[in-house]
């Protein structure tokens, strides 16, 4: 039975660990040119050779994104840059055009896996990016998981599909209004996220209607739902959009899809399930879910008209533990902590523990009521926090911590 | 040069005869073509009478397609007779291995909708499809030194969007009206983009947002001619009534010929963007993160917190001796020399040595705020 890897995303090192850590078989990330994620921290050549070496270490590949479409003189560089990935043990390589995938096979063995920026959406495209080298196809999010499974039974090509995350309303790669309103580049990783405006629209042949909405901007992206069908249909990665997202997310996201992933290979498969997994992935701000195309073909319900607001979380993401020492585990906080805040803290395996620290200890070991986002906090170990690492994510209920602030 | 513009009526075909130099005409399919005006039962015939006039014919098939929709495009294709056109326009890469596959008859032209920049996509395609691609339609995000340059080295015929719409944004989802398969009007504008008036249509392909001025460089064709330039297009198909498509190109293309001014001809505002420089590569530099080239093997550790009383919290990013730390990275750039005191473990004893990943806490430096690096000496030359 085919059973899909689950490949996350990872915005710089830390993340890279929680991703890898919470059961990600794969990671992609950028370095520092040729991404499309301009403003993201990214990685420097020498982070990108110790992500490498802690990924493989535990068994977890790693892909790198060299997927802006490039002018010429973006490309300079580029031949020695594959060289370096190559000799670090890079597992593959992300492109969206022809030409930086020749420059990638002229200059290394690297794989070659074809960004979702090019739009591959049918079999007879996928064909003519085999021929051009590619061994997997990140396919456009226009397509439906059965389409997909057409695309890899007739080219025997590894198929990627997007699973979790926001989604672009366009055509990936077919965008460019930034390029043209801001001067920005969206497809070299300028993008202003104009489809997140709201506008308004002025219909001319409808009795000159007019409505302010976000007319463009797509809710995001949950297949939870549809695992069974990515193992039917031969489906070979499930990613997780989101290399600008938290800790948080990709440890949530992450420890959702193995667990579901998991599970069906096992044979066990529940509504209850599914459930849980839902009510999980509300745990981190997002906008509105829909299934985009996974089953058919998106329509205007898959508009995100903010019902809700994109800042809706049943939790926060208050801390993650940096270290573990014979007496104290120290944990980095996103956000002010009183002392009386149940935490929970996320751990590796999947499982969530409830614990309320009996005080709270700054770095120099003093006793305070609260601690300050941006601080170190000390919380003493004891027998219900045994199995909490370093890179464990620490959240709090968000009801709890409304009142807290209150 | 020649010039070519989309026809879809008699009315159309009459204009194209009077324009000079215009020597092709595009047939697109309202079924086949995300702009499509051209009911397709209509275009075998249209296509036959331009062919009787003398005209080079180009069926345009540039749906950017699903496996489904490649399916019943397909299904629509088998009820043209393609005698009728001498070449096919596709956009999507399937479609163009789909006609050299199948279509042995008629030439293939590619216009691709992705950013094509750089000269090794558009040599690999001309690769990819060998003898059967006969043209290739450059992007208009490339600038004038650069159309030239490919004109000149591409071993096959090129094009450019000389005068027309400027679509910024494609989808297959209906989102003017939900369910509607008929075409449907609007401007949008967003405060955001100094609620610019963008035009949006919604077609049975989905919904399509343009930019408030059209690209024109029809004035400005000489370098590019003078290079090799093929063909030049004019798309005035949003200026011309419905069912037709050609409305004003005699008019033009007479302008052209007789050196008038022919901006003032467009029915709408103009611009070339990119046509003299591509400035969004400008914007890059700024968008970077500032210390990103110093995260290399001299960072020693990471501020993680800084407490002006009391302490500063530092994380290792390898092995170190704390006396190798001397220099400070803020997050902006700047650096200053520093000296860690007061060095010890998270249990309180006393650090000489750390090792990487381990928290050092050290008596509080002046504004060091987290993000920043801790280096060696030597990061500084």
């Amino acid at each position: 039975m085919n059973k899909p890897e689950i490949l996350a995303p990872a915005g710089n090192i830390e993340k890279l660990k929680v991703a890898v850590l919470y059961g990600a078989d794969a990671v992609y990330l950028g370095g520092q040119k040729y991404g499309l994620r301009a403003r993201s921290d990214n990685f420097s050549d020498h982070e990108l050779k110790k992500a490498v070496e802690f990924a493989h270490q535990h068994g977890a590949a790693v892909y790198v994104t060299l997927n802006a479409m490039l002018h010429d003189h973006d490309m300079s560089g580029l031949e020695d840059y594959c060289k370096f990935l190559e000799s670090i043990s890079v597992d593959a390589v992300i492109v969206s055009d022809a030409g930086v995938a020749r420059r990638v096979r002229e200059s290394s063995a690297l794989k070659l896996h074809l960004s979702t920026q090019a739009s591959c959406l049918n079999s007879y495209s996928a064909t003519v990016w085999k021929e051009l080298g590619m061994q997997r196809i990140i396919v456009g999010r226009e397509l439906s998981i059965e389409e997909a499974g057409i695309i890899a039974y007739r080219t025997g090509l590894e198929i990627e599909m997007f699973v979790h995350g926001s989604m672009c309303m366009a055509y990936s790669g077919l965008c460019t209004i930034s390029n043209y309103t801001a001067g920005r580049d969206s497809n070299r990783g300028g993008c202003i996220q104009s489809c997140r405006f709201p506008y308004t629209v002025h219909y001319e042949n409808e009795g000159n209607k007019l409505v302010n909405n976000n007319f463009i901007s797509s809710k995001d992206l949950c297949g939870v739902e549809y695992i069974p069908h990515f193992f039917k249909h031969g489906i070979h990665s499930l990613k997780i959009e989101g290399r600008m997202r938290s800790s948080q997310y990709v440890a949530t996201t992450v420890s959702v899809y193995r667990k579901l992933v998991d599970s069906y290979a096992r044979g066990n498969w529940s509504e209850e399930l599914i459930t849980n997994a839902k009510n999980e992935l509300l745990s981190f701000s997002h906008r509105d879910y829909c299934s985009g195309s996974l089953d058919k073909p998106a329509g205007a319900d898959t508009v995100y008209q903010q019902e809700t607001s994109p800042a809706v979380a049943t939790h926060n993401y208050t801390a993650i533990v940096v270290e573990k020492s014979s007496n104290f585990l120290a944990l980095r906080l996103f956000r002010p902590l009183a002392g009386d805040t149940p935490l929970e803290f996320m751990l590796q395996g999947g499982e969530t523990i409830r614990f309320t620290p009996k005080r709270l200890l700054d770095a120099s070991h003093n006793e305070i009521e609260q601690a300050g986002q941006e601080s170190i906090l000390l919380i003493e170990r004891c027998e219900l926090l045994k199995a909490v690492t370093p890179f464990t994510v620490v959240r709090t209920a968000r009801s709890i911590s409304a009142k807290k602030a209150a | 040069m020649i010039f070519n513009t989309y026809i879809s009526s008699e009315n159309d075909l009459k204009l194209v005869l009077c324009a000079p130099g215009l020597k092709e005409v595009l047939i697109a399919p309202e079924e086949l073509s995300k702009d499509g005006k051209t009911p397709l039962a209509y275009a075998e015939a249209l296509a036959s009478a331009a062919l009787d006039a003398g005209l080079k014919t180009v069926l345009v098939w540039d749906l950017v397609m699903t496996e489904s929709e490649f399916k019943e495009s397909l299904s629509k294709l088998a009820s043209l007779k393609l005698k009728a056109f001498d070449a096919i326009r596709v956009s999507d890469l399937g479609a163009a291995r789909y006609v050299c596959d199948n279509f042995s008859q008629v030439a293939l032209q590619l216009a691709p909708d992705s950013a094509d920049h750089n000269y090794d996509t558009l040599y690999s395609y001309s690769r990819a499809f060998a003898d059967r691609l006969e043209r290739l339609s450059l992007s208009i995000e490339l600038p004038e030194d650069k159309l030239c340059e490919y004109i000149k080295r591409l071993p096959l015929d090129c094009e450019i969007l000389a005068a027309g719409p400027l679509k910024i944004f494609y989808t297959p989802r209906p989102l003017l009206h939900a369910g509607s398969r008929r075409q449907i009007k609007a401007t949008a504008s967003a405060a955001d983009m100094s609620n610019r008036p963008l035009p949006v249509i919604q077609t049975a392909h989905g919904t399509h947002l343009y930019l408030d001025r059209d690209y024109f460089i029809l004035h400005k064709l000489a370098k590019l001619t003078e290079a090799g330039l093929y063909a030049a297009r004019i798309d005035l198909r949003p200026y011309s009534p419905a069912r037709h498509s050609a409305h004003g190109i005699d008019r033009l293309l007479n302008a052209y010929h007789n050196n008038s001014d022919l901006r003032t001809l467009w029915p709408s505002k103009t611009g070339s963007p990119f046509f003299k420089t591509n400035k969004t590569t400008a914007q890059f530099k700024r968008l970077k993160p500032r210390i990103l080239e110093t995260r290399d093997q001299r960072c020693l550790a990471t501020v993680l917190e800084y407490n002006k009383d009391k302490h500063t919290v530092i994380t290792a990013l390898k092995d170190f001796n704390l006396s190798d730390a001397r220099i400070a990275i803020h997050p902006d750039g700047r650096m200053r020399e520093i000296t860690l005191s007061g060095c010890r473990d998270i249990e309180g004893r006393p650090l000489s040595n750390c090792s990487e990943g381990q928290l050092v806490v050290v008596n509080s430096l002046y504004a060091l705020t987290p993000g920043t690096l801790i280096t060696t000496a030597s990061s500084c030359t």
